[in-house]
């Protein structure tokens, strides 16, 4: 030990060091939330382990049957699994239920596919996009576009161009040839110092060369997403869930003409199926089995008795 | 050989399942590590999340490998190393040339001895923090909160939850530690 560095002097290199930096309490309880489901899968799995090689022991007979369960190799570390396949159209290479493991890249090539994260959080993948899944909370785009629904707040996409991080919200990220775009179709995204909401834009070639446009959270540029959107369960539901389904899903505001309208829709059970019916045309066949009637304009859904 | 019996009894807790253990393990770790990685990845804050979550899940996963033969948070600093190499080759750049003190074999071994490593650069205050940074759980901590909250004695007792003769001997241990890491780690730099 050295004797020249008294306590006053331990109090001095403190004191001019200062306090450490302080780390966010979001990223922070992220990464424990994380690192908890891996390290609890890692234990689920030694536990059922150990129940294998426990068998043969109880069972106290070595039978030739026995000895081949005993025989199988260890098994092998567990693969962190962080999001599987909910929907594929077209020719993507990938198959409904599909697991995907941290760190892992998808493409989808010909096709569309859909993902949900493990935390309930809807990617939508277009054609030609490459997606590297990184950890629950976090994706890279590579090439393409991608639409997210978040669960949470605390989403972040990384570009070659900067990341876009979400509070809560529905948006797509797009890269072209020299730069990435984010779209807000619903809450808040930020960019570098950058933020955007609904019916706004930021490109970007970098966090801090960033252009803000106003664009329509609705139209046929969003249509991609449908072809990969969650089938919404028609039969036994309220009429105003599924028009929040139509709004979440074409980026529709939504306008009842009265309050009776409104509580026709709470009341009202729907029956039967939708199949694959664009949002909008699935509102226009639905609602007047349930005695009421939308019309669409400019982004507007008016729903009337 | 000298084995981290704390830090052993610690992991074995976690690979039976105890969820107490794990908070420890993560709450002693966690910050550490993220400093440690901030400092390697120019301060990039989404990179060190990334980089100390991915050392974090290797880590988990391989828990049964650790034997106690060095400090549990120099084993993760392992990892971290490892995912920050990666994530420089990722983003197909080159990392800082800045010398980084426990990147030192010698200082990582005289300061493993010790039960703790640590320190980054000759710059003082750098160095200082990594010490803290790398002390025995709560030692860090305390010093900060007596000499730069200017906090007594009884109000650390109380922050701490323990009484006020075991919060002196604390800050005692503390100061001491800080002391012979700061002491090793700076002749680690300069030799």
């Amino acid at each position: 030990m050295n004797d020249d560095l008294r306590d006053d002097t331990v109090e001095r290199l403190i004191k001019l060091a200062g306090p450490r930096p302080a780390i966010p309490a979001d990223v922070a309880a992220r990464v424990k939330a994380n690192v908890h489901n891996q390290w609890r899968a890692e234990v689920d799995a030694r536990s059922r382990s150990r129940f294998i090689w426990a068998l043969p022991l109880a069972a106290a007979i070595a039978t030739a049957i026995i000895l081949t369960i005993t025989n199988r190799p260890s098994a092998p570390v567990t693969p962190w699994i962080i999001a599987r396949v909910e929907r594929v159209s077209g020719a993507a290479p990938l198959s409904k239920g599909q697991q995907i493991a941290a760190r892992s890249e998808v493409a989808t090539e010909n096709g569309r596919a859909s993902v949900r994260l493990a935390d309930g959080t809807s990617v939508r993948i277009d054609d030609h996009s490459r997606v590297r899944f990184l950890t629950p909370h976090r994706i890279a785009l590579q090439a393409g576009a991608v639409y997210v629904t978040a669960a949470h707040s605390g989403i972040r996409v990384e570009t070659p161009y900067g990341v876009v991080r979400d509070i809560g919200t529905r948006f797509e990220v797009r890269l072209t040839k020299n730069l990435a775009r984010v779209r807000v179709r619903d809450g808040v995204v930020i960019v570098g110092t950058h933020r955007a909401t609904r019916g706004e834009q930021l490109a970007f070639q970098s966090p801090a060369d960033v252009v803000a446009e106003k664009v329509r959270p609705w139209g046929f540029e969003w249509n991609w997403t449908n072809d990969v959107a969650p089938d919404f369960a028609i039969e036994g539901a309220r009429v105003s869930d599924f028009i929040v389904w139509v709004a979440n899903e074409s980026g529709f505001d939504v306008l009842y003409d009265s309050d009776a309208t409104r509580q026709r829709a709470t009341r009202t059970t729907l029956h039967g199926s939708i199949g694959k019916l664009q949002p909008d045309v699935a509102a226009k066949a639905v609602l007047p089995t349930a005695g009421l009637h939308a019309t669409i304009d400019e982004g507007v859904l008016t729903v009337r008795q | 050989m000298i084995v981290h019996a704390e830090d052993r009894a610690l992991v074995g807790r976690m690979i039976a399942g105890d969820e107490r253990a794990f908070d420890e393990f993560f709450e002693t770790n966690f910050a550490p590590m993220f400093r440690f990685a901030l400092r390697r990845l120019d301060g990039n804050e989404d990179a060190a999340e990334e980089v100390v979550q991915a050392a974090l899940s290797s880590a988990v996963a391989k828990l049964k490998t650790y034997r106690g033969e060095a400090a549990l948070m120099t084993w993760l600093f392992t990892f971290c190393r490892h995912e920050i190499a990666a994530w420089w080759r990722r983003s197909k750049r080159e990392p800082s040339t800045a010398l980084f003190a426990d990147d030192l074999t010698h200082v990582e071994a005289v300061l493993d001895s010790l039960a703790m490593s640590g320190a980054e650069s000759r710059d003082t205050s750098r160095l200082v923090q990594s010490v803290l940074d790398r002390l025995p759980r709560h030692y860090g901590d305390v010093l900060e909160w007596k000499y730069i909250e200017a906090l007594s004695v009884n109000e650390i007792a109380a922050r701490l939850g323990i009484g006020a003769k075991a919060a002196e001997s604390l800050l005692t241990r503390a100061r001491n530690a800080f002391r012979e890491a700061f002491t090793a780690t700076a002749e680690g730099v300069l030799s």
